[in-house]
């Protein structure tokens, strides 16, 4: 092969890498380098060092966006694999009405996320959705959703509502491609529908619920929209997860330095995620 | 096997639970939308009448609760032409690639392939700060251009690994015939392969236009003035002030979750493919 058909091969993806490394590599680059730098917005950037990272440390904000970034995140990937999984089962069995049930229970999937934010935001305002609700049942003694107390409940709750579809299809499409003569096999083998679950259908649906899993983990960990819309990482610094953090740090606090290092931190948590999504998408 | 009693009365308890979880705030949603504003006031769950004035206010009226200098259908444009131009950008070099990487061998296709998943998932906030500093550089601060520069990071790695995905499933054999017949592989690709490949391009390009349409992240960054708000940056300006106007607010809503859902819900079948699909099989 000559060195210009060689060339030319690349010429396909040229365009897109080209532009994928100057508005991704590069700006991960210098997010890098910012975080050496003492910066506001507009002002001069100073070279400082490690000094940044050590601020974030020992203030104790990056430690305490991580934590609260994976108490939104563990419960939300918990709660959206069981629905999906629930709903899945119950879809995956013919009866009258599937199709319109699976088109009604994937409709949050397809609404913007910011048009669910604001759904919520009425749903658990004082007085809103909810407490309306629960008022004509006859609670009226309600607390507020938004309130220190209950704001990551509620931040999950909705990340749950709108996320458990994604995995309901995923697994779906995952259950239609197990060949029907698994399980007819296994009830010749007189096995109940109990362990034909265990023994049979969640194993061959390991590598569907990994990838669903993992990928649904990045994207929460990363959820920005729906948090900020409707709380803002408030009250007070109650629901300042990472990616809420980082903006706020940068654009509502000036402080470029300090907010470039806490996303180079976080950085690692997403490499690994990323890292595993591309390996078990790549085993074929 | 048979349905046994039990199964299916979970079965019943696990659709209906399901089906009011997802009904709850889409109630309101809908019914605030078209329902008189007084209605909130009384604690009243089921409306009291159905109007259309809220839709009406909101598109015709300066007074539709956001900034009043500028009104509600000019953030509409300016996020129809944002997700239009991203789609069509986008489109233009990702088929090429998608195809690329789908089709012609080359040293490092893996690299790439899994370069363009890292940029799928990579998470917008980490490099958000950069691309602020990096926008205002090129003077491109404030302005769509700008913004639809920025949503490419998002539209691109999707629809290149999409069409990737879509093209490994079309059978190869009429493309190798016109190779043999001694058409090259871009005019395979422009001649044979394109017009047979309409649907999953009509279904990526969609989906493009949706993700564009949804993104607040960079938009709240980099768009600074009113006459260059895209929709969900206009629509949080509603909910800033003192005053919540509801029904105008639920109104712009469902008017900007319409156009994806109905285009998700027609769609349905392609969602999952993307990432899923390899893991599937």
């Amino acid at each position: 092969m000559t060195l210009q058909r060689k060339f030319h091969q690349y010429l396909w993806v040229l365009p897109v890498v080209i532009l994928l490394s100057f508005l991704i590599v590069l700006p991960l680059f210098w997010t890098v380098w910012l975080s050496f730098q003492e910066k506001m917005v507009g002002g001069k950037a100073i070279f400082t060092g490690i000094k940044n990272y050590i601020d974030i440390l020992k203030r104790g904000e990056f430690l305490d966006g991580l934590w609260k970034s994976l108490y939104f995140t563990v419960p939300s990937i918990f709660f959206k694999l069981l629905l999906g999984l629930a709903a899945a089962l119950v879809l995956n069995n013919p009866f009258r009405g599937r199709n319109l049930i699976r088109m009604w229970l994937f409709i949050p999937w397809t609404i913007p996320r910011f048009a669910v934010a604001i759904m919520f935001i009425w749903f658990f305002r004082r007085g809103g959705g909810l407490d309306l609700l629960l008022y004509q049942m006859g609670m009226s003694d309600t607390p507020f959703w938004l309130g220190p107390k209950m704001v990551m409940p509620a931040m999950i709750f909705v990340n749950v509502w709108k996320g458990f579809p994604f995995f309901m299809v995923g697994i779906l499409a995952g259950l239609q491609s197990i060949p029907g003569e698994v399980y007819e096999a296994a009830a010749i083998d007189g096995a109940n529908r109990v362990q034909t679950f265990w023994r049979i259908t969640l194993p061959l649906l390991r590598n569907v619920i990994m990838i669903l899993v993992v990928l649904s983990t990045i994207w929460t960990f990363a959820e920005f929209d729906v948090i900020y819309l409707i709380t803002q990482g408030g009250p007070g610094t109650a629901s300042e997860t990472l990616p809420i953090l980082t903006y706020v740090t940068a654009f509502r606090l000036y402080n470029m330095g300090d907010a470039a290092a806490i996303s180079v931190l976080a950085l690692p948590i997403f490499l690994v995620l990323i890292l595993s999504l591309v390996k078990l998408t790549g085993r074929r | 096997m048979k349905l046994s009693l039990t199964w299916r009365i979970v079965s019943i308890i696990v659709i209906v639970g399901l089906s009011i979880f997802v009904a709850l705030p889409l109630y309101w949603t809908f019914t605030i939308a078209f329902r008189p504003n007084m209605d909130l006031f009384t604690r009243r769950i089921i409306p009291s009448k159905f109007t259309l004035q809220n839709i009406k206010d909101v598109l015709l009226s300066n007074n539709w609760g956001g900034f009043e200098s500028v009104p509600f259908f000019v953030p509409l444009l300016n996020s129809l032409l944002v997700a239009s131009s991203v789609t069509v950008m986008s489109l233009a070099i990702s088929i090429f690639a998608g195809y690329g990487l789908a089709r012609v061998k080359m040293q490092g296709g893996q690299f790439f392939e899994s370069f363009i998943l890292f940029s799928y998932v990579f998470p917008p906030f980490i490099i958000v700060i950069a691309l602020y500093n990096f926008l205002h550089r090129i003077h491109l601060y404030n302005s769509l251009f700008g913004l639809m520069l920025l949503h490419l990071i998002i539209v691109v790695p999707y629809s290149t690994w999409t069409l990737r995905g879509y093209f490994l499933t079309i059978p190869q054999d009429i493309e190798d015939a016109a190779l043999v017949d001694g058409l090259s592989r871009v005019g395979t690709l422009l001649r044979i392969v394109l017009p047979s490949a309409t649907p999953g391009i009509a279904s990526t390009a969609i989906f493009s236009f949706t993700l564009s349409w949804s993104e607040l992240l960079f938009a709240m960054t980099i768009i600074d003035s009113y006459e260059k708000f895209t929709l969900p940056i206009a629509l949080r300006t509603m909910v800033i002030g003192d005053f919540v106007n509801w029904g105008n607010l639920m109104a712009g809503v469902v008017i900007s979750m319409l156009p994806p859902m109905l285009f998700y819900l027609a769609l349905q079948r392609y969602v999952v493919s993307g990432l899923t699909a390899g893991a599937v099989k």
